[in-house]
């Protein structure tokens, strides 16, 4: 084997060549095959794109699908104010003193071992032992909240405010075994309404050692003086999850995420509420998010970052160009890619691989999320009958889409589930049969590099499965209803509207960007007055690859896609907080930034792309200093 | 009874209800997080004999023994790359294995048009005498044929490069290995042709990888190449407060962190 050579020479002798010799290259431009040091047209593309993932060169291992049992998130539990050490300081949040908290919680962020699934590598081999349980020495090295990931789910209520201290004891730079991740966490609660200085901006992170203290206000915005139970702005399904500046992937991959669940007087939480305003949803144990994850592993259970974490497997050395004609182990047909995105081979549902989960014949409300980093998803429901009768596809019940209520249920055969976003459905197993079993695939086929998704639909046995639902028992009682009606849009009033601004999102030099340019935390893209309305279009100038783009603090409705307005019958018609921004095109949406002051960001939450800095920072200015 | 015999007599009523969750209150895990936490620290700071800080950064020259991990090899391409000194070395043992790095992709023909490397100086000058001690700077040039050793000698000289301040040429095909690498596709080559690009920086021993985008404030971008050198944590065990820090309109400041 090479050591490492030491060697005084000039440019000439440097200058080995690069073997590029490949069928079909006398088609292809020298420069091209000399740029990129491989021949394109083996793919027709213009641009070489015929290289292989990780996840086709070294896949994670096998398990067979629906064999662990779901992983369910306990929910947090507030503590005493007293026992918070340093105290609380109210001076440090903006509307303390209006929005007094309620509840107070601690988390502690650390490192630990995670079990993906209960067969090795995963796990210790006892069956279903799973997550925290069984053997310590056994699991994915992972990060999480009070020793869980997803972090413990909350349940707040409006009116209830929040105060929330995350300690960091995660291990310093270098010292832990979880290498990609960043320990300097910044945790951003995903559309809430919420200071800049709660929020979680990617600016705000903590090292090891240190703590920062959220405010969570809990009201709909725009009421800050009060509302009714049918004030339009109320949230239901939120979600927390890193936001560190440059980290977010690694980071939200490592773990950091969890729910983070609204109830107000008519979303309730409870499906027995003898209030007549109550929607009487699947509550309880009926009510259960689910978070989907894609994660590679190398060939001993531990996660992959398929990014600038070595190969997982050694490779025979072979001629890749190199000095002198050494031997090495790089490949030239790469299997690592760096800014398009990051695709898992297994997915996971509250980080469990695959799993499955029993359930009663009668209404269940799930509460879907993808939580990245880069997969897309069109879910679709297969149902199995115990019978042996022909498999079908059956509808979902989707209730809520980014969180919010929609105005009625609408029944839909598949779930658009792009990174970052949510519905919330309600499936009624009392329709099927004792054994049946309800499976979760994934249609939507992404780009093996990531970057969006490849345009076709996958069926048969290509389809990608989620999760299982198995019917068991008799039919039970069930209190719970699916609302006929739920929540009324906010109004849009255009004579609100101070400005317009376009957004437009491109592939530049390799990078992603927006308008142009690149995130600087020190520049500031937009200055929006608060309590103002604007109109804002993103565009996307890619014929290639999608974007997820995500604004934070207040949600928005869209006036036109591509043009068109919104039919009511399509989950676009309701408040959003992420823009599905596929191949060429053009959203349109209405929004108001009303409440507090201070910065906040819009990014691509395909994360990889945020990470390569396709981001704007907005503030919200006092009236008249607006840009 | 340890643990996981407690659990596995909890076992079947999990199984026999389909799912599984994790026992015990938020407090409770809390307190053991924290209480493995601060053992884990121990143990850290009792193998290492010394603190995160004293962590060695190896500089070049690379130390000759030892064993390579084979398995480690492929993280970046290992191509002959060769400094303005002529020194030459394979990309990934000579300049980044063990060693915290930030670099760039430049060429001396588009300078004119999109200083980069006058970017990266500032961001040197920030950096100060950690430069060549704790973080090495590559420049890695995208138009080889033109920017030879001799040539790249006299740009270092131009920009005031200090010593930890290295430019890379080598053959065309390594330069847009490694460009290919950093940026999978579409890295312009041309003069004139670049709006926007990105520094890397990372700690090659951990493997933990961060860009900030060219032209934000050098000050700014020296700081997140701090971000991947091993810190200290505080000695007292005391948790420290981040922030936020109150709130002020007129704080110009890019966050809302205690400083």
């Amino acid at each position: 084997m090479k050591r490492r050579d030491a060697l005084k020479l000039g440019l000439g002798t440097a200058g080995a060549t690069v073997a590029a010799t490949q069928a079909g290259a006398q088609f292809v431009d020298q420069d091209i095959i000399d740029q990129w040091s491989t021949d394109p047209t083996q793919s027709g593309l213009v641009f070489p794109d015929n290289f292989e993932p990780s996840i086709v060169a070294s896949p994670s291992p096998y398990v067979e699908p629906f064999t662990a049992p779901l992983n369910i998130m306990p929910i947090a539990q507030p503590i005493d104010e007293d026992s918070l050490d340093p105290p609380v300081e109210p001076a440090r949040h903006q509307r303390f003193d209006d929005f007094p908290p309620e509840n107070y919680y601690e988390e502690v962020i650390s490192e630990f071992r995670w079990k993906y699934h209960w067969q090795p590598p995963y796990g210790d081999g006892t069956e279903n032992v799973i997550g925290r349980d069984g053997d310590p020495n056994v699991g994915s090295w992972h990060w999480g909240f009070n020793g869980i990931t997803p972090g413990e789910t909350y349940h707040s209520k409006y009116g209830e405010a929040v105060f929330l201290r995350r300690n960091n004891l995660l291990p310093p730079v270098g010292s832990g075994n979880a290498s990609f991740p960043l320990p300097s966490p910044t945790i951003h609660l995903h559309n809430a309404h919420t200071a800049s200085e709660s929020d979680g901006i990617p600016q705000d992170f903590f090292n090891p050692g240190e703590f920062w203290d959220h405010h969570y206000a809990n009201f709909p915005a725009g009421s800050p003086n009060g509302w009714g139970p049918n004030n339009r702005e109320i949230m239901n399904t939120l979600w927390y999850h890193d936001h560190r500046l440059d980290f977010t992937a690694t980071n939200v991959y490592a773990g950091l995420s969890g729910f983070y669940l609204l109830f107000d007087e008519r979303d309730s939480g409870d499906e027995n509420d003898p209030n007549p305003r109550a929607f009487n949803m699947p509550s309880g144990d009926y009510d259960i998010p689910l978070m989907i994850h894609d994660v590679m592993f190398d060939a001993n259970g531990q996660v992959v970052w398929d990014f600038f974490t070595p190969s997982p497997t050694p490779k025979d050395p072979n001629d890749v160009g190199n000095f002198q004609g050494a031997l090495d182990t790089f490949e030239p047909v790469r299997r690592q890619y760096t800014t398009q995105g990051m695709i898992g081979d297994k997915v996971t549902v509250n980080r469990t691989i695959q799993p499955f989960l029993d359930v009663k014949r009668r209404k269940y409300r799930f509460r879907f999320l993808n939580g990245g980093p880069s997969r897309l998803y069109s879910l679709i429901l297969k149902v199995i009958p115990a019978d042996g009768s022909d498999p079908y596809f059956d509808d979902f019940y989707v209730m809520s889409t980014d969180g919010n209520l929609l105005p009625k249920p609408l029944v839909k055969p598949s779930l658009e589930l792009w990174v970052a976003q949510r519905h919330d459905v309600i499936i009624d197993f009392s329709k099927y049969n004792d054994g049946d079993k309800i499976q979760v695939l994934n249609q939507l086929e992404s780009r093996p590099d990531g970057a969006g998704p490849t345009g076709y639909t996958l069926s048969g046995d290509d389809l990608i499965e989620v999760m299982e639902f198995r019917a068991k028992g008799g039919l039970v009682a069930d209190p719970s209803k699916i609302p006929a009606k739920m929540r009324k849009l906010p109004k849009i009033r255009m004579s609100e509207v101070r400005r317009k601004r376009l957004f437009v999102f491109d592939y530049d030099n390799g990078l992603w960007t927006v308008n142009g340019r690149l995130m600087d935390p020190n520049r500031v893209d937009a200055k929006i007055e608060q309590g103002s309305a604007e109109i804002w279009t993103f565009r996307n100038e890619g014929a290639n690859w999608a974007h997820p783009v995500h604004t934070h603090f207040e949600e928005f409705r869209i006036l036109e896609v591509n043009g068109r307005p919104i039919a009511e019958d399509d989950v676009l018609h309701a408040r959003k907080d992420v823009v599905s921004l596929g191949p060429k095109d053009e959203v349109t949406f209405f929004g108001r930034w009303r409440d507090f002051f201070g910065k906040h960001v819009m990014h691509c939450h395909n994360v990889v792309h945020e990470d390569h800095a396709m981001m704007i920072r907005w503030d919200i200015v006092e009236p008249g200093q607006g840009d | 009874m340890t643990n996981r015999r407690q659990f596995l007599t909890g076992l079947p009523v999990a199984a026999a209800v389909g799912f599984t969750t994790t026992a015990g209150s938020s407090a409770e895990r809390a307190a053991a997080e924290k209480a493995a936490a601060q053992k884990a620290a121990e143990l850290r700071a009792l193998a290492a004999g010394r603190g995160p800080n004293d962590a060695a950064v190896l500089c070049n020259p690379v130390d000759s023994g030892g064993v390579i991990d084979i398995s480690q090899r492929d993280a970046f391409p290992n191509v002959m790359m060769v400094n303005q000194d002529g020194l030459g070395m394979s990309f990934y043992e000579g300049f980044i294995e063990n060693k915290i790095v930030m670099m760039h992709f430049m060429s001396i023909r588009d300078e004119e048009h999109f200083p980069i490397t006058r970017f990266v100086g500032d961001v040197v000058a920030e950096l100060g005498d950690k430069v060549g001690r704790d973080v090495q700077v590559y420049s890695i040039t995208r138009d080889p044929l033109h920017d030879t050793p001799e040539r790249l000698a006299e740009f270092a000289k131009d920009m005031g490069a200090r010593d930890g301040w290295q430019f890379l040429t080598g053959s065309k095909g390594h330069c847009s290995d490694l460009a290919f690498r950093m940026y999978r596709m579409g890295h312009s080559t041309q003069p004139g042709k670049r709006k926007v690009d990105v520094v890397f920086y990372g700690n090659g021993s951990v493997g933990l990888w961060g860009a900030f985008p060219y032209g934000i404030q050098p000050d700014d971008a020296a700081s997140r190449v701090s971000w991947v050198m091993p810190q200290p944590m505080a000695a007292d065990g005391k948790m420290r407060r981040a922030g936020p820090r109150v709130f002020n309109m007129k704080d110009t400041q890019n966050h809302n962190r205690e400083v």
